[in-house]
Protein backbone atom coordinates (compact mmCIF):
# COMPACT_ATOMS: atom_id res chain seq x y z
CA UNK A 1 0.00 0.00 0.00
CA UNK A 2 1.05 3.51 -0.58
CA UNK A 3 2.21 5.64 2.23
CA UNK A 4 1.19 9.20 2.72
CA UNK A 5 2.86 11.68 0.48
CA UNK A 6 4.56 8.86 -1.34
CA UNK A 7 6.30 10.45 -4.23
CA UNK A 8 8.22 13.58 -4.89
CA UNK A 9 5.44 15.84 -5.93
CA UNK A 10 3.10 15.90 -2.95
CA UNK A 11 1.28 19.16 -3.25
CA UNK A 12 -1.49 19.44 -0.75
CA UNK A 13 -3.14 22.38 -2.45
CA UNK A 14 -4.06 20.33 -5.48
CA UNK A 15 -5.17 17.40 -3.36
CA UNK A 16 -7.31 19.62 -1.17
CA UNK A 17 -9.06 21.24 -4.07
CA UNK A 18 -9.85 17.92 -5.62
CA UNK A 19 -11.13 16.56 -2.28
CA UNK A 20 -13.32 19.62 -1.84
CA UNK A 21 -14.78 19.08 -5.26
CA UNK A 22 -15.49 15.43 -4.64
CA UNK A 23 -17.06 16.24 -1.32
CA UNK A 24 -19.31 18.83 -2.88
CA UNK A 25 -20.37 16.43 -5.57
CA UNK A 26 -21.08 13.67 -3.10
CA UNK A 27 -23.20 15.90 -0.92
CA UNK A 28 -25.14 17.40 -3.76
CA UNK A 29 -25.77 14.18 -5.64
CA UNK A 30 -25.97 11.61 -2.89
CA UNK A 31 -24.86 8.07 -3.55
CA UNK A 32 -26.72 5.72 -5.86
CA UNK A 33 -29.57 4.11 -3.93
CA UNK A 34 -28.29 5.81 -0.80
CA UNK A 35 -25.84 3.02 -0.17
CA UNK A 36 -23.21 5.13 1.52
CA UNK A 37 -22.21 8.54 2.77
CA UNK A 38 -18.70 9.90 3.02
CA UNK A 39 -17.03 13.08 4.15
CA UNK A 40 -14.21 14.56 6.17
CA UNK A 41 -14.29 13.76 9.85
CA UNK A 42 -13.45 17.25 10.92
CA UNK A 43 -13.10 20.68 9.48
CA UNK A 44 -9.44 20.92 10.26
CA UNK A 45 -8.29 17.83 8.44
CA UNK A 46 -9.56 17.23 4.98
CA UNK A 47 -7.24 14.29 4.50
CA UNK A 48 -9.14 11.92 6.74
CA UNK A 49 -12.66 10.94 5.84
CA UNK A 50 -15.21 8.58 7.21
CA UNK A 51 -17.58 6.53 5.12
CA UNK A 52 -20.73 4.79 6.31
CA UNK A 53 -21.61 1.90 4.06
CA UNK A 54 -24.78 -0.16 4.05
CA UNK A 55 -24.40 -3.89 3.58
CA UNK A 56 -25.62 -4.81 0.09
CA UNK A 57 -28.98 -6.52 -0.26
CA UNK A 58 -29.18 -10.27 -0.77
CA UNK A 59 -25.80 -10.84 0.82
CA UNK A 60 -24.95 -11.89 4.35
CA UNK A 61 -23.97 -8.27 4.94
CA UNK A 62 -27.50 -7.02 4.42
CA UNK A 63 -28.76 -4.97 7.32
CA UNK A 64 -25.32 -4.02 8.55
CA UNK A 65 -23.79 -0.58 8.53
CA UNK A 66 -20.04 -0.39 8.29
CA UNK A 67 -17.76 2.44 9.18
CA UNK A 68 -14.60 2.92 7.15
CA UNK A 69 -11.85 5.45 7.50
CA UNK A 70 -10.36 6.87 4.32
CA UNK A 71 -6.85 8.26 4.53
CA UNK A 72 -5.67 10.44 1.66
CA UNK A 73 -2.08 11.02 0.62
CA UNK A 74 -0.97 14.59 -0.01
CA UNK A 75 -0.44 13.72 -3.65
CA UNK A 76 -4.00 12.51 -4.14
CA UNK A 77 -5.30 11.81 -6.79
CA UNK A 78 -1.99 10.79 -8.30
CA UNK A 79 -1.77 8.22 -5.52
CA UNK A 80 -4.80 6.36 -4.18
CA UNK A 81 -6.17 6.65 -0.67
CA UNK A 82 -6.32 3.92 1.96
CA UNK A 83 -9.50 2.46 3.27
CA UNK A 84 -9.90 0.67 6.55
CA UNK A 85 -13.03 -0.64 8.23
CA UNK A 86 -13.26 0.24 11.90
CA UNK A 87 -14.13 -2.14 13.40
CA UNK A 88 -12.82 -4.69 10.86
CA UNK A 89 -15.19 -6.76 8.76
CA UNK A 90 -14.83 -10.49 8.37
CA UNK A 91 -14.33 -10.85 4.62
CA UNK A 92 -11.81 -12.62 2.34
CA UNK A 93 -10.48 -9.32 0.94
CA UNK A 94 -10.23 -7.39 4.17
CA UNK A 95 -7.18 -7.76 6.35
CA UNK A 96 -7.80 -8.68 9.97
CA UNK A 97 -6.93 -5.08 10.89
CA UNK A 98 -9.74 -3.82 8.66
CA UNK A 99 -7.65 -2.56 5.73
CA UNK A 100 -9.37 -3.17 2.41
CA UNK A 101 -7.40 -5.01 -0.24
CA UNK A 102 -8.93 -4.17 -3.58
CA UNK A 103 -7.27 -3.66 -6.93
CA UNK A 104 -8.83 -0.25 -7.55
CA UNK A 105 -6.81 1.06 -4.60
CA UNK A 106 -3.54 -0.42 -5.82
CA UNK A 107 -0.85 1.15 -7.97
CA UNK A 108 1.37 -1.00 -10.18
CA UNK A 109 3.95 -1.01 -7.44
CA UNK A 110 1.78 -2.54 -4.78
CA UNK A 111 -0.10 -5.43 -6.23
CA UNK A 112 0.68 -8.03 -3.62
CA UNK A 113 -0.63 -10.97 -5.61
CA UNK A 114 0.25 -10.13 -9.22
CA UNK A 115 -3.20 -11.39 -10.14
CA UNK A 116 -4.65 -8.01 -10.78
CA UNK A 117 -5.37 -6.62 -14.18
CA UNK A 118 -3.82 -3.25 -14.92
CA UNK A 119 -7.26 -2.13 -16.01
CA UNK A 120 -8.61 -2.51 -12.49
CA UNK A 121 -5.98 -0.48 -10.72
CA UNK A 122 -6.01 3.00 -9.34
CA UNK A 123 -5.79 5.89 -11.74
CA UNK A 124 -6.18 9.57 -10.98
CA UNK A 125 -9.51 9.66 -12.76
CA UNK A 126 -10.97 7.22 -10.25
CA UNK A 127 -12.88 8.76 -7.40
CA UNK A 128 -13.99 8.14 -3.87
CA UNK A 129 -17.43 7.27 -5.12
CA UNK A 130 -16.17 4.72 -7.64
CA UNK A 131 -13.94 3.08 -5.05
CA UNK A 132 -16.70 2.78 -2.48
CA UNK A 133 -19.04 1.30 -5.06
CA UNK A 134 -16.35 -1.23 -5.95
CA UNK A 135 -15.95 -2.09 -2.30
CA UNK A 136 -19.69 -2.62 -1.99
CA UNK A 137 -19.67 -5.06 -4.88
CA UNK A 138 -16.62 -6.71 -3.37
CA UNK A 139 -18.63 -7.32 -0.20
CA UNK A 140 -21.16 -9.14 -2.33
CA UNK A 141 -18.60 -11.03 -4.39
CA UNK A 142 -15.25 -11.68 -2.76
CA UNK A 143 -12.22 -12.07 -4.98
CA UNK A 144 -10.57 -15.26 -3.78
CA UNK A 145 -7.53 -14.84 -5.97
CA UNK A 146 -6.20 -11.99 -3.95
CA UNK A 147 -7.16 -12.86 -0.44
CA UNK A 148 -6.25 -10.70 2.50
CA UNK A 149 -7.74 -12.78 5.28
CA UNK A 150 -6.43 -16.28 4.62
CA UNK A 151 -8.60 -18.07 7.16
CA UNK A 152 -11.65 -16.35 5.83
CA UNK A 153 -10.76 -17.30 2.25
CA UNK A 154 -10.40 -20.89 3.31
CA UNK A 155 -13.69 -20.95 5.12
CA UNK A 156 -15.41 -19.27 2.18
CA UNK A 157 -14.09 -21.90 -0.20
CA UNK A 158 -14.70 -24.91 1.96
CA UNK A 159 -17.87 -24.05 3.80
CA UNK A 160 -19.68 -21.08 2.40
CA UNK A 161 -22.73 -21.62 4.56
CA UNK A 162 -20.64 -21.40 7.68
CA UNK A 163 -18.91 -18.27 6.35
CA UNK A 164 -22.25 -16.60 5.78
CA UNK A 165 -23.46 -17.62 9.18
CA UNK A 166 -20.38 -16.05 10.75
CA UNK A 167 -20.87 -12.82 8.85
CA UNK A 168 -24.50 -12.57 9.86
CA UNK A 169 -23.58 -13.35 13.42
CA UNK A 170 -21.06 -10.54 13.52
CA UNK A 171 -23.58 -8.10 12.14
CA UNK A 172 -26.11 -9.06 14.76
CA UNK A 173 -23.48 -8.51 17.38
CA UNK A 174 -22.59 -5.17 15.93
CA UNK A 175 -26.21 -4.11 16.02
CA UNK A 176 -26.49 -5.34 19.58
CA UNK A 177 -29.23 -7.84 18.84
CA UNK B 1 -0.68 25.39 11.20
CA UNK B 2 -2.02 23.55 8.23
CA UNK B 3 -5.40 24.89 9.17
CA UNK B 4 -4.41 28.25 7.75
CA UNK B 5 -4.17 26.64 4.42
CA UNK B 6 -7.40 24.75 4.90
CA UNK B 7 -9.26 27.78 6.08
CA UNK B 8 -8.05 29.75 3.12
CA UNK B 9 -9.17 26.96 0.91
CA UNK B 10 -12.56 26.60 2.49
CA UNK B 11 -13.25 30.27 2.23
CA UNK B 12 -11.93 30.48 -1.30
CA UNK B 13 -14.41 29.90 -4.03
CA UNK B 14 -13.80 26.57 -5.54
CA UNK B 15 -16.13 26.27 -8.40
CA UNK B 16 -17.44 22.92 -9.47
CA UNK B 17 -20.19 21.67 -11.75
CA UNK B 18 -22.70 21.29 -8.94
CA UNK B 19 -22.83 25.08 -8.68
CA UNK B 20 -25.35 24.86 -11.48
CA UNK B 21 -28.96 23.99 -10.81
CA UNK B 22 -29.54 21.72 -13.78
CA UNK B 23 -27.91 18.55 -15.01
CA UNK B 24 -27.41 19.89 -18.48
CA UNK B 25 -25.37 22.82 -17.27
CA UNK B 26 -23.47 20.63 -14.85
CA UNK B 27 -22.46 18.40 -17.71
CA UNK B 28 -21.45 21.37 -19.78
CA UNK B 29 -19.31 22.71 -16.96
CA UNK B 30 -17.78 19.29 -16.33
CA UNK B 31 -16.83 18.89 -19.96
CA UNK B 32 -14.41 21.79 -19.62
CA UNK B 33 -12.65 20.17 -16.69
CA UNK B 34 -9.67 17.89 -16.47
CA UNK B 35 -10.59 14.54 -14.94
CA UNK B 36 -7.37 14.43 -12.95
CA UNK B 37 -7.54 17.69 -11.05
CA UNK B 38 -11.22 18.49 -11.52
CA UNK B 39 -10.44 22.05 -12.58
CA UNK B 40 -10.79 23.80 -15.90
CA UNK B 41 -8.28 22.54 -18.42
CA UNK B 42 -5.02 24.37 -18.12
CA UNK B 43 -2.91 23.91 -21.25
CA UNK B 44 -4.95 20.93 -22.43
CA UNK B 45 -3.12 18.23 -24.33
CA UNK B 46 -4.50 15.24 -26.18
CA UNK B 47 -2.93 11.81 -25.96
CA UNK B 48 -2.78 9.35 -28.83
CA UNK B 49 -5.93 7.66 -27.47
CA UNK B 50 -7.83 10.95 -27.72
CA UNK B 51 -8.19 11.62 -24.01
CA UNK B 52 -7.37 15.05 -22.81
CA UNK B 53 -5.80 16.41 -19.61
CA UNK B 54 -4.02 19.49 -18.31
CA UNK B 55 -0.46 19.33 -19.51
CA UNK B 56 0.92 19.54 -15.99
CA UNK B 57 -1.49 16.92 -14.63
CA UNK B 58 -0.61 14.33 -17.24
CA UNK B 59 3.10 15.11 -16.96
CA UNK B 60 2.95 14.41 -13.26
CA UNK B 61 1.02 11.24 -13.87
CA UNK B 62 3.33 9.70 -16.43
CA UNK B 63 6.26 9.99 -14.09
CA UNK B 64 4.55 7.18 -12.23
CA UNK B 65 2.75 5.28 -14.89
CA UNK B 66 3.02 5.60 -18.65
CA UNK B 67 -0.65 4.96 -19.32
CA UNK B 68 -3.61 7.14 -20.06
CA UNK B 69 -5.47 7.55 -16.75
CA UNK B 70 -8.73 7.11 -18.58
CA UNK B 71 -8.31 4.16 -20.90
CA UNK B 72 -4.90 2.78 -19.86
CA UNK B 73 -3.45 2.83 -23.34
CA UNK B 74 0.24 3.38 -23.09
CA UNK B 75 1.37 6.92 -23.60
CA UNK B 76 4.46 9.11 -23.55
CA UNK B 77 5.30 12.76 -23.61
CA UNK B 78 6.16 12.50 -27.28
CA UNK B 79 2.51 11.67 -28.05
CA UNK B 80 1.08 14.80 -26.49
CA UNK B 81 -0.68 17.08 -28.93
CA UNK B 82 -1.75 20.60 -28.18
CA UNK B 83 -5.43 21.41 -28.13
CA UNK B 84 -5.79 25.14 -28.75
CA UNK B 85 -9.44 24.87 -29.75
CA UNK B 86 -10.39 23.44 -26.41
CA UNK B 87 -8.15 25.91 -24.68
CA UNK B 88 -10.02 28.72 -26.32
CA UNK B 89 -13.38 27.21 -25.47
CA UNK B 90 -12.35 26.89 -21.84
CA UNK B 91 -11.29 30.50 -21.68
CA UNK B 92 -14.57 31.59 -23.21
CA UNK B 93 -16.53 29.44 -20.79
CA UNK B 94 -14.64 30.80 -17.81
CA UNK B 95 -15.65 34.27 -18.88
CA UNK B 96 -19.27 33.36 -19.47
CA UNK B 97 -19.65 31.19 -16.44
CA UNK B 98 -20.56 33.81 -13.83
CA UNK B 99 -23.27 35.15 -16.05
CA UNK B 100 -24.64 31.79 -17.07
CA UNK B 101 -24.59 30.78 -13.44
CA UNK B 102 -26.51 33.82 -12.38
CA UNK B 103 -29.06 33.53 -15.16
CA UNK B 104 -29.61 29.85 -14.56
CA UNK B 105 -30.17 30.40 -10.89
CA UNK B 106 -32.57 33.21 -11.52
CA UNK B 107 -34.38 31.00 -13.94
CA UNK B 108 -34.54 28.25 -11.38
CA UNK B 109 -35.99 30.62 -8.82
CA UNK B 110 -38.56 31.77 -11.28
CA UNK B 111 -39.58 28.24 -12.11
CA UNK B 112 -39.85 27.37 -8.48
CA UNK B 113 -41.83 30.42 -7.56
CA UNK B 114 -44.10 29.80 -10.48
CA UNK B 115 -44.72 26.28 -9.38
CA UNK B 116 -45.65 27.56 -5.97
CA UNK B 117 -48.11 30.02 -7.33
CA UNK B 118 -49.83 27.55 -9.51
CA UNK B 119 -49.42 23.92 -8.73
CA UNK B 120 -52.25 22.46 -10.69
CA UNK B 121 -51.82 23.41 -14.25
CA UNK B 122 -48.43 22.10 -15.04
CA UNK B 123 -47.50 18.86 -13.40
CA UNK B 124 -43.80 18.71 -14.16
CA UNK B 125 -41.86 21.79 -13.47
CA UNK B 126 -38.53 20.64 -12.30
CA UNK B 127 -37.16 20.92 -15.77
CA UNK B 128 -35.62 24.13 -16.90
CA UNK B 129 -37.40 26.00 -19.60
CA UNK B 130 -36.79 25.31 -23.20
CA UNK B 131 -33.75 27.22 -24.19
CA UNK B 132 -35.35 28.63 -27.26
CA UNK B 133 -37.78 30.53 -25.18
CA UNK B 134 -35.16 32.29 -23.23
CA UNK B 135 -32.83 32.81 -26.08
CA UNK B 136 -35.31 34.55 -28.22
CA UNK B 137 -36.65 36.67 -25.45
CA UNK B 138 -39.72 37.38 -27.41
CA UNK B 139 -43.27 36.58 -27.31
CA UNK B 140 -43.99 33.64 -29.42
CA UNK B 141 -47.38 32.69 -30.63
CA UNK B 142 -48.21 29.30 -31.88
CA UNK B 143 -51.58 29.96 -33.16
CA UNK B 144 -52.30 27.21 -35.61
CA UNK B 145 -53.77 24.87 -33.10
CA UNK B 146 -56.43 25.54 -30.57
CA UNK B 147 -54.05 25.26 -27.68
CA UNK B 148 -52.27 28.35 -28.68
CA UNK B 149 -49.87 29.74 -26.22
CA UNK B 150 -48.15 32.98 -25.67
CA UNK B 151 -45.09 32.83 -23.60
CA UNK B 152 -43.84 35.94 -22.09
CA UNK B 153 -40.26 35.68 -21.11
CA UNK B 154 -38.79 38.44 -19.13
CA UNK B 155 -35.51 39.89 -20.21
CA UNK B 156 -32.57 40.25 -17.90
CA UNK B 157 -33.61 43.68 -16.84
CA UNK B 158 -36.78 44.15 -14.91
CA UNK B 159 -39.57 44.26 -17.35
CA UNK B 160 -43.22 44.47 -16.70
CA UNK B 161 -45.02 41.65 -15.08
CA UNK B 162 -46.81 39.09 -17.06
CA UNK B 163 -50.35 40.02 -17.47
CA UNK B 164 -50.28 38.51 -20.87
CA UNK B 165 -49.91 34.92 -19.93
CA UNK B 166 -52.58 33.10 -21.72
CA UNK B 167 -54.21 29.81 -21.02
CA UNK B 168 -53.00 26.44 -19.96
CA UNK B 169 -50.03 25.74 -22.10
CA UNK B 170 -47.92 22.84 -20.98
CA UNK B 171 -44.84 24.96 -21.04
CA UNK B 172 -44.50 27.15 -18.02
CA UNK B 173 -44.96 30.83 -18.43
CA UNK B 174 -42.82 32.98 -16.29
CA UNK B 175 -43.63 36.02 -14.45
CA UNK B 176 -41.10 38.21 -12.96
CA UNK B 177 -42.58 38.73 -9.56
CA UNK B 178 -39.90 39.57 -7.08
CA UNK B 179 -39.91 36.36 -5.17
CA UNK B 180 -36.48 36.13 -3.70
CA UNK B 181 -36.59 32.47 -2.99
CA UNK B 182 -33.15 31.21 -2.25
CA UNK B 183 -31.74 28.35 -4.06
CA UNK B 184 -31.58 25.23 -1.99
CA UNK B 185 -28.49 24.04 -3.77
CA UNK B 186 -25.49 24.05 -1.48
CA UNK B 187 -23.10 26.40 -3.06
CA UNK B 188 -20.90 29.12 -1.92
CA UNK B 189 -20.44 31.77 -4.42
CA UNK B 190 -21.94 34.07 -6.90
CA UNK B 191 -25.48 33.61 -7.84
CA UNK B 192 -26.67 32.73 -4.41
CA UNK B 193 -27.58 36.29 -3.85
CA UNK B 194 -29.58 38.28 -6.25
CA UNK B 195 -26.98 40.31 -8.00
CA UNK B 196 -27.33 43.98 -8.51
CA UNK B 197 -25.10 45.38 -11.22
CA UNK B 198 -22.81 46.92 -8.67
CA UNK B 199 -22.71 44.07 -6.20
CA UNK B 200 -19.35 42.48 -5.66
CA UNK B 201 -18.62 39.00 -6.84
CA UNK B 202 -15.34 37.23 -6.61
CA UNK B 203 -13.50 36.78 -9.84
CA UNK B 204 -13.54 33.15 -10.95
CA UNK B 205 -10.00 33.48 -12.21
CA UNK B 206 -8.11 35.33 -9.55
CA UNK B 207 -10.57 35.50 -6.68
CA UNK B 208 -10.58 39.26 -6.29
CA UNK B 209 -13.79 41.05 -5.50
CA UNK B 210 -15.06 42.85 -8.53
CA UNK B 211 -18.27 44.62 -9.36
CA UNK B 212 -20.53 42.24 -11.13
CA UNK B 213 -21.02 44.44 -14.16
CA UNK B 214 -17.30 44.95 -14.52
CA UNK B 215 -16.29 41.33 -14.27
CA UNK B 216 -15.74 40.72 -17.96
CA UNK B 217 -13.54 43.73 -18.30
CA UNK B 218 -11.62 42.73 -15.23
CA UNK B 219 -10.97 39.22 -16.50
CA UNK B 220 -9.67 40.53 -19.77
CA UNK B 221 -7.66 43.23 -18.09
CA UNK B 222 -4.23 43.29 -16.54
CA UNK B 223 -5.36 43.08 -12.88
CA UNK B 224 -6.63 39.60 -13.25
CA UNK B 225 -4.85 36.34 -13.27
CA UNK B 226 -1.57 36.05 -11.58
CA UNK B 227 -2.66 36.34 -8.00
CA UNK B 228 -4.24 32.95 -7.47
CA UNK B 229 -2.30 32.60 -4.28
CA UNK B 230 -3.51 35.86 -2.89
CA UNK B 231 -5.57 34.37 -0.09
CA UNK B 232 -2.87 32.12 1.23
CA UNK B 233 0.41 33.66 0.31
CA UNK B 234 2.67 35.65 2.56
CA UNK B 235 2.12 33.52 5.64
CA UNK B 236 4.55 30.87 4.50
CA UNK B 237 7.97 31.89 3.51
CA UNK B 238 10.91 29.58 3.37
CA UNK B 239 13.94 30.37 5.41
CA UNK B 240 15.26 33.85 4.96
CA UNK B 241 18.18 32.80 2.84
CA UNK B 242 15.83 31.23 0.40
CA UNK B 243 13.61 34.25 0.58
CA UNK B 244 16.44 36.54 -0.32
CA UNK B 245 17.44 34.42 -3.15
CA UNK B 246 13.90 34.10 -4.44
CA UNK B 247 13.32 37.81 -4.14
CA UNK B 248 16.56 38.57 -5.90
CA UNK B 249 15.36 36.44 -8.72
CA UNK B 250 11.76 37.51 -8.71
CA UNK B 251 12.28 41.11 -7.73
CA UNK B 252 13.87 42.31 -10.89
CA UNK B 253 11.39 41.04 -13.32
CA UNK B 254 8.17 40.90 -11.38
CA UNK B 255 7.85 44.68 -11.48
CA UNK B 256 7.43 44.57 -15.19
CA UNK B 257 5.54 41.41 -15.65
CA UNK B 258 4.71 39.96 -18.98
CA UNK B 259 5.89 41.90 -21.93
CA UNK B 260 9.33 43.10 -21.07
CA UNK B 261 12.92 42.13 -21.43
CA UNK B 262 12.27 38.90 -19.63
CA UNK B 263 9.58 37.85 -22.00
CA UNK B 264 11.50 38.98 -24.99
CA UNK B 265 14.18 36.67 -23.81
CA UNK B 266 11.50 34.04 -23.38
CA UNK B 267 10.10 34.67 -26.81
CA UNK B 268 13.17 33.09 -28.23
CA UNK B 269 12.86 30.09 -25.98
CA UNK B 270 10.46 27.83 -27.74
CA UNK B 271 12.54 24.77 -27.09
CA UNK B 272 11.31 22.42 -24.44
CA UNK B 273 13.67 21.63 -21.64
CA UNK B 274 15.09 18.11 -21.79
CA UNK B 275 14.67 15.61 -18.97
CA UNK B 276 17.72 15.18 -16.79
CA UNK B 277 19.10 12.04 -15.19
CA UNK B 278 19.91 13.61 -11.87
CA UNK B 279 21.50 10.54 -10.34
CA UNK B 280 24.61 10.86 -12.46
CA UNK B 281 25.10 14.60 -11.94
CA UNK B 282 27.62 16.06 -9.54
CA UNK B 283 26.39 18.75 -7.14
CA UNK B 284 28.29 21.40 -9.03
CA UNK B 285 26.63 20.52 -12.33
CA UNK B 286 23.24 20.41 -10.66
CA UNK B 287 23.77 23.89 -9.26
CA UNK B 288 24.84 25.19 -12.64
CA UNK B 289 21.72 23.69 -14.11
CA UNK B 290 19.60 25.67 -11.66
CA UNK B 291 21.58 28.83 -12.22
CA UNK B 292 21.24 28.52 -15.95
CA UNK B 293 17.49 28.66 -15.47
CA UNK B 294 17.92 31.49 -12.98
CA UNK B 295 16.58 29.38 -10.13
CA UNK B 296 17.82 29.58 -6.55
CA UNK B 297 20.31 27.05 -5.23
CA UNK B 298 19.15 27.06 -1.63
CA UNK B 299 18.50 23.80 0.15
CA UNK B 300 20.07 20.41 -0.21
CA UNK B 301 20.62 18.20 -3.19
CA UNK B 302 17.21 16.66 -2.81
CA UNK B 303 15.61 20.10 -2.94
CA UNK B 304 17.61 21.05 -6.02
CA UNK B 305 16.45 17.97 -7.87
CA UNK B 306 12.83 18.43 -6.87
CA UNK B 307 13.04 22.09 -7.85
CA UNK B 308 14.58 21.46 -11.22
CA UNK B 309 12.27 18.57 -12.00
CA UNK B 310 9.24 20.65 -11.23
CA UNK B 311 10.63 23.56 -13.21
CA UNK B 312 11.06 21.39 -16.30
CA UNK B 313 7.48 20.17 -15.99
CA UNK B 314 6.04 23.63 -15.52
CA UNK B 315 8.16 25.09 -18.23
CA UNK B 316 7.19 22.48 -20.78
CA UNK B 317 3.55 22.53 -19.77
CA UNK B 318 3.54 26.28 -20.27
CA UNK B 319 4.62 25.73 -23.84
CA UNK B 320 1.52 23.62 -24.36
CA UNK B 321 -0.60 26.74 -24.12
CA UNK B 322 -1.26 28.89 -27.11
CA UNK B 323 1.17 31.69 -27.33
CA UNK B 324 -1.16 34.38 -26.10
CA UNK B 325 -1.99 32.46 -22.94
CA UNK B 326 1.53 31.59 -21.91
CA UNK B 327 2.89 32.82 -18.65
CA UNK B 328 6.08 34.80 -18.46
CA UNK B 329 9.12 33.20 -16.91
CA UNK B 330 8.83 35.50 -13.92
CA UNK B 331 5.34 34.24 -13.23
CA UNK B 332 6.46 30.66 -13.66
CA UNK B 333 9.22 31.21 -11.14
CA UNK B 334 6.68 32.66 -8.77
CA UNK B 335 4.57 29.55 -9.15
CA UNK B 336 7.54 27.35 -8.53
CA UNK B 337 8.18 29.24 -5.33
CA UNK B 338 4.60 28.78 -4.20
CA UNK B 339 4.80 25.13 -5.04
CA UNK B 340 7.79 24.74 -2.75
CA UNK B 341 5.92 26.50 0.02
CA UNK B 342 2.91 24.27 -0.44
CA UNK B 343 5.09 21.23 -0.19
CA UNK B 344 6.37 22.43 3.13
CA UNK B 345 2.81 22.77 4.33
CA UNK B 346 1.99 19.33 3.01
CA UNK B 347 4.74 17.81 5.05
CA UNK B 348 3.49 19.51 8.12
CA UNK B 349 -0.03 18.31 7.51
CA UNK B 350 1.24 14.78 7.32
CA UNK B 351 3.08 15.09 10.58
CA UNK B 352 0.11 16.68 12.22
CA UNK B 353 -2.31 13.96 11.40
CA UNK B 354 -1.29 11.72 14.25
CA UNK B 355 -1.39 14.48 16.83
CA UNK B 356 -4.55 15.70 15.33
CA UNK B 357 -6.27 12.36 15.49
CA UNK B 358 -5.55 12.05 19.16
CA UNK B 359 -6.60 15.56 19.92
CA UNK B 360 -9.82 15.34 18.03
CA UNK B 361 -10.73 11.81 18.91
CA UNK B 362 -13.44 12.94 21.29
CA UNK B 363 -14.79 15.41 18.83
CA UNK B 364 -14.85 12.77 16.19
CA UNK B 365 -16.74 10.35 18.42
CA UNK B 366 -19.31 12.97 19.14
CA UNK B 367 -19.80 13.70 15.47
CA UNK B 368 -20.23 10.08 14.63
CA UNK B 369 -22.69 9.60 17.45
CA UNK B 370 -24.63 12.59 16.30
CA UNK B 371 -24.65 11.28 12.80
CA UNK B 372 -26.04 8.02 13.93
CA UNK B 373 -28.78 9.63 15.89
CA UNK B 374 -29.78 12.15 13.32
CA UNK B 375 -32.51 11.14 11.02
CA UNK B 376 -32.17 12.11 7.44
CA UNK B 377 -32.02 15.85 7.34
CA UNK B 378 -31.44 17.95 4.29
CA UNK B 379 -27.89 18.14 3.15
CA UNK B 380 -26.19 21.23 4.35
CA UNK B 381 -23.00 22.61 3.09
CA UNK B 382 -21.49 22.96 6.49
CA UNK B 383 -18.41 21.25 7.68
CA UNK B 384 -17.49 19.03 9.32
CA UNK B 385 -19.15 16.32 7.40
CA UNK B 386 -22.17 15.54 9.45
CA UNK B 387 -23.02 12.45 7.49
CA UNK B 388 -26.50 13.64 6.91
CA UNK B 389 -26.92 12.59 3.34
CA UNK B 390 -30.28 12.03 1.78
CA UNK B 391 -30.05 8.31 2.32
CA UNK B 392 -33.12 7.40 4.25
CA UNK B 393 -32.79 3.69 4.12
CA UNK B 394 -29.23 3.98 5.24
CA UNK B 395 -30.23 6.22 8.12
CA UNK B 396 -32.80 3.74 9.22
CA UNK B 397 -30.19 1.17 9.92
CA UNK B 398 -27.83 3.64 11.40
CA UNK B 399 -30.38 4.58 13.98
CA UNK B 400 -30.74 0.97 15.03
CA UNK B 401 -27.03 0.76 15.27
CA UNK B 402 -26.69 1.55 18.92
CA UNK B 403 -23.24 0.21 18.89
CA UNK B 404 -20.76 -0.31 21.56
CA UNK B 405 -17.55 1.44 20.63
ZN1 LIG C 1 -5.78 18.94 -14.60
ZN1 LIG D 1 -6.99 7.42 -23.08
ZN1 LIG E 1 -9.52 38.17 -11.95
Amino acid sequence: MNSRGSNSSGNSAIALRRLMTEYRQLTSGGSPDGMFTAGPISESDFFTWEALICGPKDTPFEGGVFVAKLTFPTDYPLSPFKMRFEPPIYHPNIYPDGTVCISILHTPGDDPTMYEQASERWSPVQSIEKVILSVISMLAEPNLESGANIDCCKLYRENKAEYERRVRESIKQQLGL
Amino acid sequence: MPTNNLQALLSADISDPTDFPTNELRQLDASFRCTICGEFYDAPVILACGHCFCSLCIREHIVRETQCPNCRKSTAEAHFRLNPALEEAVEAWKRSRPIVLQLSKEEQCRIESYSHVDTQKTPTRTRPPNNNNTAKRKRRARSESSDSEIIHVAGPSNSKASSEVVDSSPAPAYDRRPSKRRDTEPSSDIGEEELEPDSLISCPICGRLVEYQLINGHIDGPDCGNSKAAPKSNTQVPNSGARNEWSKILGKSSLKKGKNKESSDSDGIMERLPKVSYAVLKDKVLKDLLLSQRLPTTGDRFTWIARHQRWVMMYNANLDKSEGNRKGLAELRNELKRWEEDRKISKRIVEDVIAHETAYRADFQRLVEEARRTRATPVTNSLPHALQGPQDNCKQTIVDDSEED
